[in-house]
């Protein structure tokens, strides 16, 4: 398949590949809506920016103005974070402006949108896995919102052993999280 | 930046708990734009926390957390072993309840009457904010007492609240009039509200716009400020926390 590396997705774009346009889309999309999300709070926003950031990027690669391969994500990084400063501008213009920088201290958190039904049902076997004392660290370290060596004072362990906990969580997660996915993709 | 650093300084999750500096933070995107395996971890750690955050708002931590603090530690284990002695100081412990500690309720009865007393009064100030324009009911309210140290004060603010009422119980202080600071979790200033001064019960209040005020623990500094010289009365943690 053309276009599958950063000097493939350069040369099949100018060359007119639809695929390497296509490919480049794949590998890129979601680090640009989950950075415009985590900005804006906002998935029609972060579906906006996406949108823009594409459209300049491939009109970008198509002019040749992109000329270092290596150096094509942190340019993709770059228009996204653009695009972003453009939107917060024309807001400010509006009166509803949020620069980009405060964005994060006055609007709504942005994680509700990676709960879904998978990830209640990997937390909830991560937790099963625990012992009391274990989810009671995670509680103290993700919701109460404290640092691992207040949390291990609190429970009475080494802060490694804080640590090791939440890594082991996280692991377990992951592996649950992963099959339940993958399993979801496979039906 | 490289991943031994970023495994060892624990980025992506500081990343994602909006912990790290301006600077790491854009580092770390222009690591993880070119990373899979990196922005891999992000998406999996966004999830994680958003998940245990989930599950403790709906309770399924919070049985642990209670359970984990109804267990008694391992060295009061050896404490029990040593239970005889105790009978030993039985003598002395009834004593001190009658000389100290009867006392000493019966001081928290009438310090918790006078709180009592300070939530009605609370609760006229929540009505007489949700009678006015734009009135807004179960405005949520939190109330912060220096006394109580380093504990942290909670508020739970729903999603269509408009204002948080902050109710501030100081002590004797040279000052007439003063200034709330509010700083987010990362230390920026995000709220002051100037001319403070004690209401009719001697306290102070403040209604703070709750979209400046993000889940996470915020600090609340109380400055007095005239007659000047000004200088920092009391502090207080605030953790704000959203259903």
């Amino acid at each position: 398949m053309p276009g599958t590396t950063e000097s493939g997705f350069l040369t099949g774009i100018q060359q007119g590949e639809a695929e390497s346009e296509a490919a480049l889309y794949e590998k890129y999309s979601a680090r640009v809506y989950y950075l415009a999300l985590r900005e804006s709070k906002s998935r029609q926003d972060a579906e906006d920016v996406r949108a823009e950031t594409f459209l300049r990027v491939l009109q970008a690669i198509r002019k040749q103005q992109v000329r270092s391969q290596d150096a094509l994500p942190a340019f993709i990084l770059g228009v996204a974070r653009n695009v972003l400063r453009e939107l917060y501008a024309r807001r400010r213009q509006m009166g509803d402006a949020v620069p980009a920088e405060e964005a994060e201290l006055t609007t709504p958190s942005h994680e509700h949108n990676f709960i879904d039904n998978e990830v209640r049902i990997a937390i909830r076997r991560t937790i099963e896995r625990l012992k009391p004392r274990e989810q009671r660290v995670l509680q103290m370290l993700f919701y109460d919102e404290l640092a691992t060596e207040q949390v291990a004072r609190a429970v009475d362990l080494a802060p490694e052993r804080v640590r090791l906990v939440k890594s082991r969580a996280l692991k377990h997660f992951r592996e649950i999280h992963y099959r339940l996915t993958a399993g979801k993709k496979g039906n | 930046m490289l991943h031994t650093q970023i495994e060892n300084d624990e980025v992506v999750e500081r990343y994602v708990r909006n912990r790290l500096t301006l600077e790491d933070r854009q580092a770390f995107e222009e690591h993880y734009f070119a990373c899979d395996e990196c922005f891999a971890k992000v998406q999996a750690m966004e999830r994680f926390i958003a998940g245990v955050r989930d599950a403790a708002e709906r309770g399924a931590l919070a049985d642990a957390a209670a359970e984990s603090s109804r267990r008694a530690p391992a060295w009061a284990l050896w404490a029990f072993a040593g239970s005889s002695a105790a009978a030993v100081a039985l003598a002395a412990v009834v004593a001190w309840a009658l000389l100290v500690r009867i006392p000493l309720l019966q001081r928290n009865a009438q310090v918790a009457m006078a709180e009592a007393q300070s939530q009605q009064q609370m609760v006229a100030l929540q009505a007489s904010v949700a009678a006015g324009p734009g009135a807004q009911a179960n405005v949520p309210l939190v109330m912060l007492q220096a006394t109580r140290g380093e504990e942290t004060a909670t508020a739970v603010l729903p999603a269509d609240s408009r204002q948080l009422i902050v109710w501030v119980e100081i002590g004797p202080t040279r000052y007439r009039n003063y200034r709330m600071e509010v700083d987010a979790p990362s230390g920026k200033p995000v709220i002051a509200v100037e001319g403070l001064s004690r209401g009719p019960y001697g306290a102070l209040a403040a209604s703070l716009p709750t979209a400046a005020l993000q889940a996470g623990i915020f600090r609340v500094r109380l400055i007095g400020q005239a007659p000047p010289p000004a200088s920092l009365v009391s502090e207080y943690r605030l953790q704000i926390r959203r259903p």
